[in-house]
C-alpha cells in the first residue's frame, strides 16, 4: 500500500507493486473483484517486465500498473 | 454540565489520539492517529468525518474511502528520511511467466478455517489486539493453503491491522481464486500451495531462521517465483 511504500524502499524488495489501497485490503476493496483482479494481473505484469532490482510501479486505477 | 467543566476521566487529544494504538479505542484502522501530531490527527479526523456526513447525504463511498486513504497515508508518513536499500536481490525471470510455477504467500495472518495455527480454540481477531507483545516476539506460523481452496475456507487473523476485512473477502489481502482465474488463461500456472502467516511476528526469526526454510520447502515443491502480499 502507498502507505508502506517507504517501508518497502527500506527493505530492499525485488519488484514492488504499490497499490492505492487501505491497510488490509492489500489486492483491493472488500468485494471489489474487477479491481483485485487488475492489480493481480499488474503484479504479473511486473514481473515480467522488471529487469532491474528494486523495481517499483505504482498501480493505475484506470486498470493498469 | 458545563462545557468548561472536567473531570478526572477527562482525556487531552493526545490522549484520545494514543488510545486508538492498543489502547481504550483501539482500532487497527486509525492506530496511526498515534503517531500524529495534534494539529495533524485534526485536520484528519475533520476530513473524515466531514467525508462521513457527505456520504450519508450522497451514497458516495469513494468520497470517504479517499479520505480515510489520505488520512491513512499521511499518518505513516516517516517521521525521518528512510534510507533506501542499497543492496536488493534480484533474479531474472527463469523463462516466459506461463511456464513458471508460483506460490502465493501473504503476511496478511490467512488460513484454512480447519486449520487454525493457534489451535481451534485460537483467539479471535479482536482477542488478538492484546496479544500483540506476544505475537511480535514469536516465531511466524506457516499455514499451507492447497491451491483449490475456496475463500469460503479461508479466515485471518493478524494483530496489526483490522483483519475483519479479510474475513469478509479473502481475495483482498489473498487473492488466489484470482491467481486461479489467470492460470486457467495460461497466464501462469501455480504451485499445489500457497501460504499464509503474521507479519507482526518477530521479523529477526523471520529473517534468520524461519524464512529460510520456508524457500527451502517451496524450492523442493518446484515453486519458480512468489508473490508476496503485504499488509
Amino acid at each position: 500500500m502507498e502507505a508502506l511504500r517507504h517501508r518497502m524502499e527500506e527493505l530492499g524488495v525485488p519488484r514492488t507493486l504499490v497499490t492505492p489501497h487501505l491497510m488490509g485490503r492489500t489486492i483491493g476493496p472488500v468485494g471489489d473483484h474487477p479491481r483485485q483482479r487488475a492489480v493481480v494481473a499488474a503484479a504479473l505484469d511486473l514481473l515480467e517486465s522488471a529487469t532491474e532490482p528494486g523495481t517499483t510501479v505504482t498501480f493505475d486505477t484506470t486498470g493498469r500498473a | 454540565m458545563s462545557d468548561e467543566e472536567s473531570g478526572p476521566a477527562d482525556l487531552s487529544f493526545e490522549d484520545v489520539r494514543r488510545s486508538f494504538y492498543y489502547g481504550d479505542h483501539a482500532d487497527m484502522q486509525f492506530k496511526y492517529l498515534a503517531r500524529m501530531t495534534d494539529a495533524g490527527a485534526a485536520d484528519a479526523i475533520a476530513e473524515v468525518l466531514a467525508a462521513v456526513g457527505e456520504t450519508l447525504d450522497t451514497g458516495d463511498l469513494d468520497r470517504l474511502r479517499e479520505a480515510v486513504y489520505r488520512a491513512q497515508v499521511a499518518g505513516y508518513l516517516p517521521s525521518e528520511p528512510v534510507a533506501p536499500a542499497t543492496e536488493i536481490p534480484f533474479t531474472p525471470l527463469p523463462g516466459s511467466l506461463a511456464s513458471l510455477r508460483l506460490a502465493l504467500i501473504s503476511a496478511g495472518g490467512v488460513y484454512r478455517v480447519d486449520d487454525d495455527p493457534m489451535g481451534p480454540d485460537g483467539p479471535s481477531q479482536q482477542d488478538s489486539l492484546v496479544l500483540i507483545t506476544e505475537f511480535l516476539r514469536g516465531t511466524p506460523t506457516l499455514s499451507t493453503i492447497p491451491v483449490d481452496t475456496p475463500n469460503e475456507q479461508l479466515t485471518a487473523r493478524h494483530p496489526g491491522y483490522d483483519a475483519r476485512s479479510a474475513q469478509r473477502d479473502p481475495s483482498a489481502v489473498f487473492p488466489l481464486d484470482h491467481l486461479r482465474d489467470l492460470a486457467g488463461q495460461g497466464r501462469v500456472q501455480l504451485a499445489d500451495e500457497h501460504y499464509g502467516f503474521t507479519g507482526a511476528t518477530s521479523q529477526r526469526r523471520l529473517e534468520k531462521q524461519v524464512a529460510p526454510r520456508w524457500a527451502e520447502h517451496m524450492a523442493a515443491r518446484e515453486v519458480d517465483v512468489v508473490f508476496l502480499v503485504a499488509t
